[in-house]
């Protein structure tokens, strides 16, 4: 019972430091508001928002594919493929690195140079269900790598588009 | 070796080394409940509604158990919730980790990802076996509390 007590102390003192925390911070969030939940996919409010030029304020972007096209196009900057190696190795986006969310450890420090020297990053998955780009996206800028550019439609869209891709296991030279 | 587990020296060790742990982990994950919301939101094991008054919340849970183990104060309440919370955290990284061996194909000694743990990108069959020894030292110190308080009482 006395352990009981304490851990429900230990609870509520926790609970009132992280709301009046929360309230009183610059970093404090909607409790019941979650934005990731609406960065999602299905939300075509948050995307028209998105689909913006790249701007400083906005440091991760959400693109649709005619600024994807532009980004590939102008080659504006690097391009990294979060899917499998299998999956990279049938088909990629012209220019793209494999960069296999994943195994992050392993492609970060290999292209680490790269991204650093980009003037911006453009990232992609499989399809619009897909979370990892936007994951990998958020990876990068805690790492101090801004802007980024989150295609969400992914490489399904882009084929379907009958867009150009690439295929082979090598991963592209870096521009 | 039960002797040598629950020795003062030993017990106050692992105290100093678990607030420390919690501390600095509850720390990094306070000034970035969004990020920690959506590391959370990796797992698909809680609601989206709830994931950012969790993403509030754990850190100071962590940081209040760091606290504890520090001061001495509510020790056994705070190592009890170190190991349940540990166990949960292992379970579900276990799971996060098979969902991604499903889905990817790939083996789960090569895994690695950030789990939300204040540690930034981490190999997964390493995290899962710290979780697991957090829970047997949260066990330790609270087996050594109540030992401790018994023999002060029959003292």
């Amino acid at each position: 019972m006395k352990i009981f007590k304490q851990i429900v102390t230990i609870l509520v003192v926790s609970f009132i430091c992280g709301f009046g925390f929360n309230a009183f911070s610059p970093h404090g969030i909607d409790i019941f508001d979650n934005p990731w939940s609406k960065h999602a996919s299905n939300d075509p409010n948050y995307q028209v928002e998105h689909t913006s030029q790249l701007g400083e304020e906005e440091p991760i972007v959400f693109v649709e594919l005619y600024r994807a096209c532009q980004f590939v196009e102008d080659q504006e900057g690097m391009i990294l493929d979060v899917r499998t190696p299998e999956e990279y190795a049938k088909g990629h986006i012209p220019g793209a690195h494999l960069f296999f969310f994943y195994h992050m450890n392993e492609y970060y420090p290999r292209l680490e140079d790269q991204l650093k020297e980009s003037a911006a990053i453009l990232v992609y998955c499989g399809n619009i269900d897909c979370d990892d780009s936007e994951f990998l996206a958020n990876e990068l800028f805690n790492l101090g790598h801004a802007p980024i550019l989150v295609y969400k439609g992914g490489f399904e869209e882009w084929k379907a588009s009958h867009l150009p891709i690439e295929s082979g296991e090598g991963e592209t030279e870096g521009k | 070796m039960k002797r040598f587990l629950l020795h003062p020296l030993m017990v106050w060790g692992c105290r100093l080394a678990v607030a420390a742990i919690l501390l600095y982990a509850g720390v990094q994950k306070v000034w970035m409940p969004l990020e920690f919301a959506r590391l959370l939101k990796e797992y698909h094991l809680l609601p989206d509604q709830i994931l950012n008054l969790v993403a509030v919340l754990l850190p100071w849970v962590e940081i209040i158990s760091g606290l504890c183990f520090f001061s001495g104060l509510w020790l056994v309440g705070a190592a009890v919730l170190l190991s349940g919370m540990n166990t949960i955290f292992a379970v579900a990284i276990a799971y996060r980790a098979l969902l991604i061996m499903s889905t990817t194909g790939i083996g789960f000694f090569d895994i690695s990802f950030d789990c939300g743990c204040g540690f930034g990108v981490v190999y997964i069959p390493t995290k899962i076996l710290e979780n697991l020894i957090l829970v047997g030292v949260g066990l330790i110190i609270a087996l050594s509390r109540q030992r401790g308080e018994a023999e002060r009482k029959v003292k």
